[in-house]
């Protein structure tokens, strides 16, 4: 088994350790290293396999230059998320990022998120349905039925497993699914500029309360 | 907020301008008294002396202006208007019983005209100029001094009332519209910039709760073998942030180079770096951070690609309406136009975003010859001002000017025929000037078009000329000329200055070489032409002086347009930030603490920290599912080490019903071991809710 190369993209140095200890114990898992920003991580040598790549560094980067810089370095992109704006979750769905895990999850959830993107998959997770399913934009997009009731399902929170009983499929089934709406959705349009640009059109879709109203 | 920006200042000024411009015709007046009292040998009349002090009393009134609030300039001048007209009457009284000629300054009324029009309007303004006409009429019919030259002489000076009155009638109109459109663009400004502040605001504490305050409480809950030193210093800064916040002094925004100029130093504390101006105010967010990430990302490059050893300069400049960015290295460089279009470094990451944020990015490098990467930003020019010139008020203006207009030299040229050399020539003259009046007044547009003016301008001049020709050369006679001089009036009033100061001219030299081939006297030239010239001095004066206070006014109004709307964001983000951070801190105040402590954590911390990270997650994503029951219920869950995630996707789905929703949901998580979803459904979904509880889905309601 070949061992994947973890690195981690985030303003605090303490996730960067704390993700060492996580693969520490893992198998065919090793700790590359810990950069505040996508700059410093590049090197002139692609040292890491997957990226944990933080969905709102301060730095002012965007996630989707973030992404197309490590993909140009030749690293696979998990993001890392604190909470669930589903704003910034949406940006880092339209980027070729495999997936995003929160900070909280179990460890297992993680490690496992981890072994996936290695292998090249998609890594759906409630937080991505939730994002999709309630975006707008994806009211035009062409999807089937059976494509928005798979959403629509792992956005309750359900696995494949559980989809997969619901619907009378199987669980291959439902992957194809989940990874056709991921491939849909990269493909709409409307990406945020900036970070301030985000929040406003949260506030336009009166998914972010707007000011004053609370 | 409107008031303090409205309070009608472009009305005020307009007041005040014209209070002084009546000041400066009384003194003029007041001047020509003496001297009329010296022709006739030191003799003054008494009726002259109390109009000498209602002069005073309307120049007193402009000595004032400029210091006086609206309220005190229209109380003086009343007084100097109603000072003046008792005068006026006070003369009639008197000369009744005199044998003596009606006193030539009873006829000028501009400048009580014009106080009237301070006092109390256009209708003032014009009611003034009824009773001086009536009042002159009066007079010379008790004299019995109706002549042909004295009524050329008062319909004259009554248009000149009339035209002031008109033009103030437009500028004070004009400039309750400004202070209307201000008023309502300060209101728009500052409640944008309010919107603004609280988002930015937002983020940036949404930046500190999520950056600092989660990540903490997720590394202290997640048992990972993390340094106890570490993680308590990580508390620390934690709480210490959100305390700051909290009691305001976290600065809501840092001026745009100070920020650039820490970043870069962050990156290469070896770079030189010069930093000036405070232009952060007129920076709008999203330029800010698109030249921000854009100047970074060359940093970055240079750092990355230009090679070791490299020397790298950063020069920014922010003033209020643009911004500059030059970040130069003596490094290797590259060939632009060879760089492949994968480098998204250069290409999206610098030009693309600073093109996108209304900036432009100027790349400059060759190989061997070290890179220079300018960035630059011009704020949008202002909007286009309003039109701030009223087409009903002009088209009332015109129109009453040109029915007095018409009557009353339709009257002259009547009473001219007499006198002419051909009885046609007066009459084909008016006829001429009325056509000429016409012509400007049908005019589509505020301002009339080339050919308009054009065929307004030469037909008024050929008429003058072929009149003056045909007319025997005394000032009586010579009516017209002052009458279309008000064509040029006419053209002024309507921006067009340099038609109407032009066309003056021309009709100055026709009538002075008509005057001098047919041997007229100096003084009968003289006379025959400067009420003419006067009068088109006079309103193109005061057009041109008005639109340089309309300009000014409404500069100044624009920074105060300005100043409000910093003032709202200042304010808004204050609010925001302090609510958030209270918030926050109250919920994560005390487990920060204990984490800061460096004691060894428990297993009761660990959770609590969890507990209080899941409930600051669902402060962002919950909305109405976070009631009292479910978020008491998700803290026990996620106490016992359940992953409890709650989301509110229902939007403003019109069906929705939430009654029994956290009841329900409450017990669900009761029964929860490792992992809990509760999610309020989007509209079109039937029911209203669903739980995943350890892979079991249920739905309630719909």
């Amino acid at each position: 088994m070949e061992t994947t190369r973890v690195a981690v993209v985030d303003d605090h140095e303490l996730v960067g350790m704390a993700v060492a200890g996580l693969v520490a114990d893992e198998p065919g898992l090793v700790f590359a290293r810990h950069a505040p920003t996508v700059s410093a991580l590049i090197g002139p040598r692609c040292d890491a396999d997957v990226v944990l790549l933080d969905l709102s560094l301060r730095d002012g980067s965007t996630p989707a230059a973030n992404v197309a810089a490590l993909a140009h370095w030749g690293a696979r992109v998990l993001f890392l998320t604190s909470a669930e704006n589903p704003y910034l979750v949406r940006e880092a769905c339209r980027t070729t990022a495999l997936g995003i895990v929160r900070k909280s999850a179990p460890r297992e959830v993680i490690v496992d998120a981890l072994r996936a993107a290695a292998r090249g998959e998609h890594v759906p997770s409630t937080e991505w349905a939730s994002a999709l399913d309630t975006d707008p934009l994806l009211g035009a997009a062409p999807l089937t039925a059976r494509e928005r009731e798979v959403l629509a399902c792992y956005a309750s929170g359900m696995g494949a497993k559980e989809v997969a009983a619901a619907l009378f499929v199987s669980e291959n089934t439902v992957n194809d699914h989940l990874r056709r709406i991921r491939a849909v959705y990269q493909q709409l349009g409307r990406p945020a500029q900036t970070k301030v640009e985000l929040y406003q059109r949260g506030i336009e879709d009166g998914f972010v309360p707007a000011p004053g109203s609370d | 907020m409107t008031e303090t920006v409205a309070g009608g200042r472009a009305e005020l000024r307009a007041r005040r301008l014209f209070a002084i411009v009546a000041a400066l015709i009384a003194t003029i007046l007041a001047a020509f008294t003496p001297l009329t009292a010296l022709q006739r040998g030191l003799v003054v009349h008494q009726s002259e002396l109390w109009m000498l002090g209602a002069l005073a009393l309307i120049a007193l009134t402009g000595l004032a202006a400029p210091r006086a609030s609206a309220r005190t300039l229209r109380i003086m001048a009343g007084v100097a208007v109603a000072g003046w007209v008792l005068v006026q009457v006070a003369t009639l009284w008197q000369t009744a019983g005199q044998a003596v000629l009606t006193p030539w300054v009873i006829t000028a009324s501009a400048a009580a005209v014009i106080t009237g029009l301070v006092a109390g309007g256009v209708a003032l303004a014009w009611g003034v100029q009824l009773v001086a006409s009536v009042l002159v009429l009066v007079h010379r019919t008790l004299l019995g001094d109706i002549t042909f030259a004295g009524w050329v002489n008062d319909t004259q000076a009554m248009l000149i009332g009339i035209v002031v009155a008109a033009i103030g009638a437009i500028t004070l109109a004009s400039g309750r519209r400004l202070d209307a459109a201000t008023a309502e663009r300060a209101a728009a400004a500052a409640a944008a910039a309010s919107a603004r502040g609280r988002l930015a605001a937002r983020s940036r504490a949404a930046a500190v709760v999520h950056d600092d305050v989660l990540a903490t409480l997720t590394l202290a809950g997640s048992g990972l073998p993390i340094p106890r030193d570490l993680l308590a210093a990580q508390a620390a800064r934690a709480e210490g942030s959100v305390r700051e916040l909290a009691a305001g002094t976290f600065a809501p925004t840092e001026p745009f180079p100070a920020e650039l100029a820490a970043e870069v130093a962050r990156r290469d504390p070896a770079a030189r770096i010069e930093a000036a101006g405070d232009g952060a105010a007129g920076l709008p967010d999203d330029v800010r951070a698109a030249l921000l990430g854009a100047a970074l990302q060359a940093v970055d490059n240079s750092i990355r690609h230009a090679g070791p050893g490299t020397r790298r300069h950063l020069v920014v400049v922010a003033r209020a309406d643009a911004v500059t960015v030059t970040v130069t290295d003596d490094g290797v460089g590259f060939d632009p136009a060879a760089l492949p279009a994968d480098r998204l470094g250069v290409r999206v990451s610098i030009v693309e975003r600073v093109r996108d944020a209304g900036g432009v990015a100027e790349v400059d490098s060759r190989p061997g010859g070290g890179t220079s990467i300018r960035l630059t930003w011009t704020a949008p020019p202002e909007p286009p001002k309003p039109d701030t010139t009223d087409p009903r008020m002009l088209r009332l203006g015109v129109a009453v000017i040109a029915v007095v207009f018409t009557v009353t030299q339709l009257a002259v040229a009547i009473l001219a025929v007499p006198t002419a050399r051909f009885w046609w020539v007066p009459l084909a003259v008016c006829v001429g000037l009325f056509t000429a009046t016409e012509v400007l007044r049908r005019s589509p547009t505020a301002v009339p078009s080339r050919g308009r003016l054009a065929a307004v301008t030469g037909l008024t001049l050929v008429v003058v000329a072929v009149g003056a020709v045909l007319s025997p050369f005394t000032y009586a006679d010579l009516w017209f000329v002052t009458t279309a001089a008000f064509v040029f009036v006419a053209v002024a009033v309507r921006g067009c200055l340099r038609w109407a100061l032009a066309g003056a001219a021309v009709l100055l030299v026709i009538v002075v070489a008509v005057g001098v081939s047919v041997g007229a006297s100096p003084a009968t030239v003289a006379m025959s032409t400067a009420r003419a010239v006067v009068v088109v001095l006079l309103a193109v004066g005061l057009t041109r002086v008005v639109a340089g206070m309309q300009a000014r006014t409404a500069r100044l109004q624009e920074r105060a347009v300005r100043d409000e709307e910093r003032a709202a964001w200042d304010a808004a983000a204050r609010d925001e930030l302090g609510d958030r951070a209270a918030r926050v801190a109250e919920h994560a105040g005390p487990i920060l603490r204990r984490i800061a402590a460096g004691g060894e954590l428990t297993d009761v911390d660990r959770r609590a920290a969890l507990a209080v990270q899941g409930g600051l997650r669902d402060e962002l994503r919950a909305g109405r599912l976070a009631t009292p029951a479910v978020a008491e219920a998700a803290a026990c869950a996620r106490a016992r080490g359940v992953d409890v995630l709650l989301l509110d996707d229902a939007g403003d789905r019109p069906d929705l019903d939430l009654d029994g929703v956290d009841a329900w949901l409450a017990a669900l998580l009761e029964t929860a071991r490792v992992r809990a979803v509760g999610r309020l459904l989007p509209a079109g979904r039937g029911a209203t809710a669903s739980a995943t509880v350890d892979g079991e889905t249920t739905d309630f309601g719909g």
